[in-house]
Parts: structure tokens; sequence; C-alpha cells
């Protein structure tokens, strides 16, 4: 305990040490007069001999303390003295840094969120989902494949795979309660809680010992579904949930960020050996195998499963696994890779906010630091005052920026959750905060660096004799700040230039003519039960029995039938031939499935030809309608209607009874009897795709849909609908994603993506904008302070107020002009990258015009109104502020 | 700009050295032993008085020195400075070492003339 000894006899020490050196001199000053000398001549020369005492002594003390560790608390606490006499300018700074260190913080957040730290679980770099290319269709995006389950077993041997999860999803339905609820029920391989390591939030996973134990039927809820159920009660496990008129034990929860499947998990055992025919095999490959090995191995693999069963996989097809974070990386990485440079922009401005607003107050603390510097003060430890400060600033702007940060990652979750990942949550944690501080100490020493090492070379002599007065500052600052304030209006002003494209291509994207009327329409997707419904007849009929209830229910003005085919993003993509044309292999057209009422209810016009009738509906007549797009692109000649299609890839596979049901020849010639206007079937930000329309009962999956116009809200139709649905069969539920048409495209990804980037893009360059502002309004304040007396000598001497307005203008004219200039001058460099960024942003010149002329606005606002504060001056008072 | 008070010319310790030696000899108070160095060093090296100072603050940080009040020579209450066990110890140490510095410098300084 040395140091503590130390510490506490330090007082008694340096006391003792200003004495012995106070003996020196006098000593030596007694002994050079004894010599001979005057006494001022003695001390003169004492001095000289022994140095200069008060550095001595200071240089003396610190042999008993931590030296930088104390000249920096020193530092600290003089920083924060400092601060608090100057409110405002701390507020200003401490906000604009809060806002630059938020912004770019939630934007790692994010980014950690969705890319480096996706999902929870473990070795998610190593697991792959089993996709390849359909060679059938080139151009297409990946497939994923389903195995059967004497496949699956052997796919588990394949070298380079450390092990397979499998899983197949049934639609089924909670029974007991007074409506049926769709569920998802997903038999997963008991292997899943060593594969994926994720521990339950109660209770437990799936597990392998589910798959030997015989005495009753263990199910684990996602914690979607705990909380929709269950209302998030705590107290679960080992109740009871009927499904499908059986019981099952609540074993486990799992967290929030475990989204494997979004509902309930059963052990695969439960599920009958000869009804494992569609498993989807997610794979975890061995450590340093790579994708390519591995589509290797696989591919081989599965090319043999081909030979054996022909009708699962395409005819032509090459491995391509992708790891489970690919598609996410693709869809959202480069929109956050492009929203992390605009954070990064307002970083740098927000940085050279401050920049300025530390030179200009440096500007009135010259002498201040002259003194600092007579005193004795080094160089170096002045810059490192200043330094301190601008950390102290920097520290406590990046306090409330974490604040800022993980308030804005959640409002940009909670806002745009289809955009991401459902694995993805928002944390504050160690790798965020720590990057956080390393931004707050960067950005405090990209800020406080270039004004310190010039505020830190005073030049004494002159400062001392204008001590007291303001001068106007030197040539050297000036051109730093009016170079700071430049720079800040061109990057401001490329903020602005994206933000408004990244605007008008959301307008043009929404309000783009859809071609079809989603208003009081709503979509009602029905799953049917496994092994029911297995003949065509029965499909068709249950469905139409369905619908003439529904067109019953009060509210309800038209009901029709479409099977995927809603827009904006409808049918299946698939080849198509046309009867006496050489048949193209990269043909595609979209084919729709759905009644003759599709049409009327979603206000889509007949151009030419007709609908099919009842009859032909419910025999699924050999007819097809086609889109304008279809008729314009194939039949440039119009004579569309009559002329034969046929779909030859429309086969009904034998792998699975009654997944499929339809007329015996689905790949036959179809007739044209009619063309249709164009509607929205590739997204909203894509080129309508040639489109046909198909007689719904020709080809039915295990589900249908329902399109239903109402009178009000169509959501408000729901519950009646579903009472009528029962009417007819009480076990049939309806699915979840029950959605309004018009919500619907607001919920579309592109839409979504867009909208998040229009909005943070727009927020991110009007805070640009105010900062801005701030630094323009602050430098045009002390420039206008700085020459109070000039101005009061000129008014004096007879000049105008328009005069001395416009010496004020003209010298900060120059500096917006330039930047606006080198900003523009960027922007269009760069034009064709901020278009990119922009994603499919509108192309609109006047956009341009109009961000240079509202900068120019609030430009002129922000510096006229100090400005006008200086022609306001009296002179006589102006002279007299000396 | 403040010159730095520190020696270049000396090697490191050389300060620190010439006090303890100085001391071992008789405690003496600051001025005395400024004196006495310099004297001692016929004025060959050039040592600001003050530099003592800190010198010493670090010798009494290290326990190599303790002070105390006494009596300089004119009978003035001073303070004294005289060198500790653990002080002596340092000192025969670092002259050992330096004399087998110098040793070594020597030789390759009569090999580099041959």
């Amino acid at each position: 305990m040395n140091w503590l000894r130390n510490l506490l006899t330090r007082r008694r020490r340096y006391e003792e040490l200003s004495q012995s050196i106070r003996e020196h001199l006098e000593e030596k000053t007694a002994a050079l007069m004894s010599d001979g000398m005057s006494r001022e001549e003695a001390e003169r020369e004492a001095r000289c001999a022994f140095g200069n005492p008060v550095v001595i002594e200071e240089r003396s003390r610190e042999a008993w303390q931590w030296p930088s560790l104390e000249s920096t608390a020193a530092d600290l606490s003089y920083a924060f003295r400092q601060l608090r006499k100057a409110p405002g300018f701390s507020v200003v700074v401490i906000l604009s840094l809060a806002l630059g260190i938020g912004a770019t913080t939630s934007m790692f957040s994010l980014i950690y969120a969705v890319l480096l730290h996706p999902v929870p679980y473990a070795d998610w770099q190593r697991l792959t989902y089993p996709s390849y290319l359909n060679d059938d269709q080139p151009g297409s995006p990946v497939w994923w494949f389903n195995l059967n389950w004497a496949q699956y077993q052997q796919l588990l041997q394949a070298g380079s795979i450390e092990d397979v999860v499998g899983s197949t999803n049934v639609n089924s339905e909670i029974t007991g309660r007074e409506l049926p609820e769709d569920v998802t029920l997903t038999y997963i391989t008991e292997n899943v809680d060593a594969f994926l390591r994720v521990p339950a939030m109660l209770g437990r996973n799936i597990q392998r010992s589910d798959a030997e134990s015989t005495g009753g039927q263990p199910i684990v809820l996602s914690f979607d579904f705990w909380m929709r159920h269950y209302n998030g009660d705590r107290d679960v496990l080992n109740r009871t949930l009927e499904i499908d008129h059986k019981p099952y034990t609540v074993v486990g929860v799992m967290p929030r960020d475990y989204a494997w499947e979004r509902d309930l998990y059963v052990p695969m055992s439960l599920l009958p050996t000869r009804e494992r025919i569609s498993v989807l095999p997610v794979m975890k490959l061995k450590p340093g195998v790579s994708l390519a090995t591995a589509d290797a191995e696989v591919g081989a693999l599965l090319h043999n499963f081909a030979k054996d069963a022909p009708q699962q996989f395409p005819t032509r097809f090459r491995m391509r696994l992708e790891h489970i974070t690919d598609r996410i990386v693709l869809s959202i990485g480069r929109t956050l890779v492009q929203l992390v440079v605009a954070v990064l922009m307002l970083l740098v401005v927000g940085c050279a906010n401050c920049s300025i607003l530390l030179l200009a107050r440096g500007m009135s603390r010259n002498s201040e630091l002259a003194v600092r510097s007579a005193l004795g003060a080094s160089r170096s430890r002045i810059v490192r005052q200043l330094l301190v400060e601008s950390l102290v600033l920097a520290v406590t702007g990046s306090l409330f920026g974490i604040l800022l940060a993980f308030w804005m990652a959640k409002l940009i979750f909670g806002l745009f959750p289809d955009v991401f990942m459902h694995e993805s949550v928002i944390r504050i944690n160690l790798p965020i905060l720590a990057f956080s501080v390393v931004l707050a100490v960067i950005s405090g020493l990209l800020f406080g660096l270039m004004p310190s090492l010039r505020m830190s070379r005073p030049d004494i002599a002159q400062m001392m004799q204008t001590l007291g007065r303001k001068i106007a500052g030197g040539k050297g600052q000036a051109r730093s700040l009016n170079l700071l304030i430049a720079a800040q209006i061109a990057l401001t002003v490329v903020l602005m230039g994206a933000a408004g494209f990244a605007i008008s291509g959301f307008m043009e994207m929404t309000h783009r003519d859809s071609g079809y009327d989603p208003a009081h329409l709503m979509s009602v997707p029905l799953p049917f039960h496994r092994h029911s419904l297995l003949t065509r007849e029965q499909r068709a009929e249950y469905i139409e029995t369905l619908r003439r209830k529904i067109a019953t229910v009060q509210g309800v003005t038209q009901v029709a039938i479409s099977a995927d085919a809603t827009p904006p993003d409808s049918g299946e993509t698939r080849p198509f031939e046309i009867l006496g044309t050489p048949f193209a292999q990269k043909q595609f057209m979209r084919a729709e499935f759905t009644d003759a009422k599709y049409f009327s209810a979603l206000r889509i016009p007949l151009l030419e030809g007709r609908l099919w009738d009842e009859t032909e509906n419910t025999r699924g007549a050999a007819v097809c309608i086609i889109n304008q797009t279809l008729a314009r692109e194939y039949f440039p000649n119009g004579n569309a209607v009559g002329s034969q299609i046929r779909l030859p890839d429309l086969e009904i596979p034998a792998v699975n009874p009654g997944e499929l049901v339809g007329v015996p020849d689905t790949t036959g010639w179809l007739q044209v009897i009619g063309v249709v206007a164009d509607s929205l079937d590739n997204g909203l930000d894509k080129p309508v795709l040639p489109a046909v329309y198909v007689p719904y009962s020709r080809f039915m999956w295990e589900f249908t849909q329902f399109l239903i116009r109402t009178d009000g809200p169509p959501l408000a139709a729901l519950h009646p609908i579903q009472l009528a649905i029962q009417s007819i069969n009480s076990d049939q539920q309806t699915e979840r994603n029950v959605r309004d048409l018009q919500q619907w495209i607001a919920q579309e990804p592109e839409v979504q993506q867009q909208r998040l980037f229009s909005i943070l893009f727009g927020l991110f360059s009007s805070l640009a904008l105010a900062l801005a502002l701030i630094g323009l309004y602050s430098v045009v304040s002390y420039s206008v302070a700085q020459r109070t007396n000039e101005f009061g000598i000129r008014m004096a001497l007879g000049a105008q107020r328009t005069h001395v307005l416009w010496i004020v203008s003209r010298s900060i004219g120059v500096t917006v002009v330039s930047g606006l200039a080198a900003g523009l001058v960027v922007f269009v460099t760069l034009h064709s990258l901020l278009m990119h960024i922009a994603g499919n942003g509108g192309s609109n010149p006047f956009i341009l015009v109009g961000v240079v002329a509202l900068f120019i606005f609030c430009a002129v606002l922000a510096s006229t109104i100090p400005a006008m504060r200086a022609t306001s001056i009296d002179p006589m008072q102006a002279l007299r502020t000396e | 700009m403040v010159r730095k008070p520190e020696y270049h010319d000396l090697f490191p310790g050389a300060l620190e050295l010439m006090i303890l030696k100085t001391l071992s000899r008789k405690p003496v108070h600051g001025y005395a032993l400024a004196q006495q160095i310099k004297e001692r060093s016929s004025d060959l090296l050039q040592i600001e008085e003050g530099s003592l100072y800190p010198a010493l603050q670090r010798m009494l940080k290290a326990g190599w020195l303790e002070s105390e009040m006494g009596l300089s020579s004119n009978n003035r209450p001073v303070r004294i400075f005289k060198v500790t066990p653990v002080g002596k110890k340092h000192l025969e140490k670092e002259i050992s070492s330096i004399e087998q510095m110098f040793a070594g410098i020597s030789r390759v300084l009569a090999l580099a003339e041959q």
C-alpha cells in the first residue's frame, strides 16, 4: 500500500519541496550578494542558474503523481468547466454528435443483427438450404427440393455433411374451440436440438429421446404462437393442446429469435414413415467443406435420386447450395450498405459542424490560449487540453447517441418487420457499445484535431497586445472555417439529392397504375385437410359450395376464386408453347388459376373475346384468357383469340396423392377465348409479365383462395364469413394471413424496402440539412460579432445598412455557392451510382433543381438572421463594444 | 516555449548517481548539494541547479533518500537529504555496472585506435 501512503502524505511532500526550493534560491542570492552583487542582480543571477522555479516545482511534484492520469483529470475538470460556461455551444455540439453517432450506431446495430449475427443457431455459417438451379427454366431463381424418407437417410451419409435436419409442414387446425384456428404443424427430425443448439425459453426443444418414447405426444411452441395463443403465459408447460382432434402435451417454448418455422414443432416420429414423402433437408456442412465440394457430392446424390424418381426433379438441374443467410444478404445487404454510407456522411457533417463551432469559439479563446502558452504551457499540452475537451463532447454526444440508436433501430425493426429475417433481434451488446465508443473517440479526434492544431499556435506577442479586444480571426482560421462549411454543404446536397431520388422512386412505385382495384377487397386463403377431397370433382364442388355460401354473408358484394393469383405478384412462372410456332426454351409467363368472376372482382376489363361460363368452369374446360402483354408480344397481328396455348410442365406428379388434383390432360392445348387488360403480376417495381388465366378447376392444390369484395372495411366481414364457412364444414379453418389487398400492397417487401429507404434517407438528409444550417448560422453570427467594430466605423462613416448586409452576405455567399457547386458536381459524377442507391428510383432532373432551391432558401434564411443583426447595429454602440 | 530542463549530455541515471555519491559522504541540503556537485565536476558539467529537485523527489519516492530538518553551514534551518540503506545498495550496484560499461567502452575505443 505504498502508493496509498504516498497519496496521503503528498501535501506535506509538496510543502517541503517548495520550502527547499525557496531556501535554495534565498541561499544562492545571499551567497551572490556576499560576493558583492546588488540584491536585484543576485536574485536574477540565482534564478538564471536555477531555471524556471514554477516549472521545476511542477516537474518535481510529478514524481509523486501519476502524471498523465492526473493532468488528464485536471484537463477533464477544466473541460467540463469550459462546457458549462458555454451551454448553448455545448448543447449544439453534443446534439450534432448525438445525431451523427446515433444514426451510425443504429445502422451498425441493424447490420450486426441482420448481417453479422443474423441467426441464433449454432455454426450458422455452415448451414445451407437445399437449393438447386433448374436448367429447364434458365434464369429462374434457385429452387428448394424435398426428399422422401429413404433419400433423407442417404443424404445423412454424405461425406461433406455433418448432419441434416428434416422437416415437413402440415396444414392443421386447433380444434375444440368456437372457430378452428389455422396452424402449421412442423414435423421435425429429433436431432434438431443438437443441431441448432438454441436453448428453449421454457421447458425444452424436441430432442433425440422423443424418437423412442411412446407415451404422450410432445409439442414445442414457437414464440409467436405462444404470444398469440397463450398470451405469453409462462405457466404453459404440460398443458394440453388439441390439434386436428388429437391431444398434444406442451413441453417447451422457444425464444423469439428461434424462427425456424413459426408455429408448432412435433417430433418426426409422430408422422408415419410412409407419409414422410416430402422432407425439407437443411444441411450442416462439415467444418472446412466448401460449398463447391458439397455441391458436387450432394449433386451427384440427387442426380441418382432423379434416376429412380424422375418426376421429383427437373430433367436438368445443377446443385447450388446456399447459406441460410444468402438471401437476406442479397435483398437487404445492399440497402444497408447504402444507408451506412448515408449515415457516415451524416456523421461527417456532424463532425464538421463541431469543428466549425470549436473553431469559431476558439477564435474568441485565442487570448486565453496565448496566456497559457506564455505561462509555460507547451504546445502538446495545449493540444491535449483541447483534444480532451473534444473527447468530452464526443463521449457525451455518444451517450445520447447510443440511446437514440437503440430507439431508432427498434423503431425501424418494428415499422418494417418483413424487411428483415424473423430471427434477427436488436440488442444493445458489447460489440455495438464498443463500436460506438470507438466511433466517439474517432469523431472526437476528427473534429477536435484540426481546430486544436490551429489554435495551439497562437502568436503570443500579437495576442498579448490585443488582449481582451476582439480581433478578426487569422486568415488561416477563416479559410478552414469556409472550407468546413463548404464541405458540409456539399455532403448535405449529395444526401438531399439521394433522398429526393429515393422518395420520388417510392412515389412512382406506389402511384403506379396497377391495373386492378384493391379497395374493399380481401384475400381469404383456405387450406384443405390432408387426405380429403381427393378427386377433382369433389374439390371443385366443395370450393363452389363455399363460394355460394360466402356470397350470402351480409356486406359481401362479390366472391371470386384466385388460387395464388392475387396481384401485385401473382401466379407461377411456367414455360408455355403456342400452337403453330416453334417451342422456344426461354418463353415464360405467369400461370393464374382463377374463376371468371375474378376479373370483375378485381375490375380488370375484358378487351377482346369472352370470359368462360359456369359450365366450362365446372368441367375444367380447355380454355384460357391471356393478358394484353402476352397478346402484344406473341400475337402482334391481333389474332390472339382463337389460338392455342399449352403449359407443358403442368403435370400432376404421382408423389403425394391429393396434393394436386386436376383434369386428365393438364398439359393439353387451351383455346384462347379472350384478352384482358394488364394488371401487376410481377411485383410493384417490375414490368408486367405475360400471363394466362386458366379455369381453377383444371388444376388444384391443397388450398384455395377467395377474393371477397365488401361494402365496408373488408376485414370487418371476416368473422361472419368464417361462421358461414363453418356452417358448411365445422372443421374448415381459414389461413391466418387474411389480407386486405390495399394493406397487402403496403406490405410487399419491395414497397417496404423502398419506403424504409425513403424514410431513412429523408430523415438523414434533413438532419444533415439542419446541421449544415446550424453551422452556417453560427459562422455568420460569429463573423458578424467579430466585425461589430468595423461595421460601426463603416456606418458611422455613412455606409448604408444594405451595404453592410451585402458585405456580410457576399463573403458567406461565395462559400455557400462553392459548397453547392461541389455537391452538385459530386452528385452528378456519382449519378449512376446514386441511381443505384435510390434503387429503381426516379430519374426526374427537377428533383435536383428542387433540392438546390430548398437548400438555397434555407441557407439564405440561416445567414440572413444574423446578418440582419449586423445591420441593426447602432454605430456608437458598435464602437464602444471595444 | 519552455526548454526542457533535462540533461541531454548525461546518460540516464547519471545525475541520481552523482547525488547518491555526494550525499553518501555527508548528508546536506539542496543548495549545498548543488554547489558540491558543481565544484567537484570543476564546472565541466553544465547542470541547471533546479534540475536536482525533480531528481531528489524521484529518489525520495524510490526510497533511496530520506529527508529531515537540520542546520546549514551558516546555521539556517534547512531540509537535509541523506542516503538510506536501500540507496546505498543501489549506488554500489550502479557504480559496478557503470565501471563495467566504461571498461567495455575503453576497450572498444582502444581497439579502434590500433
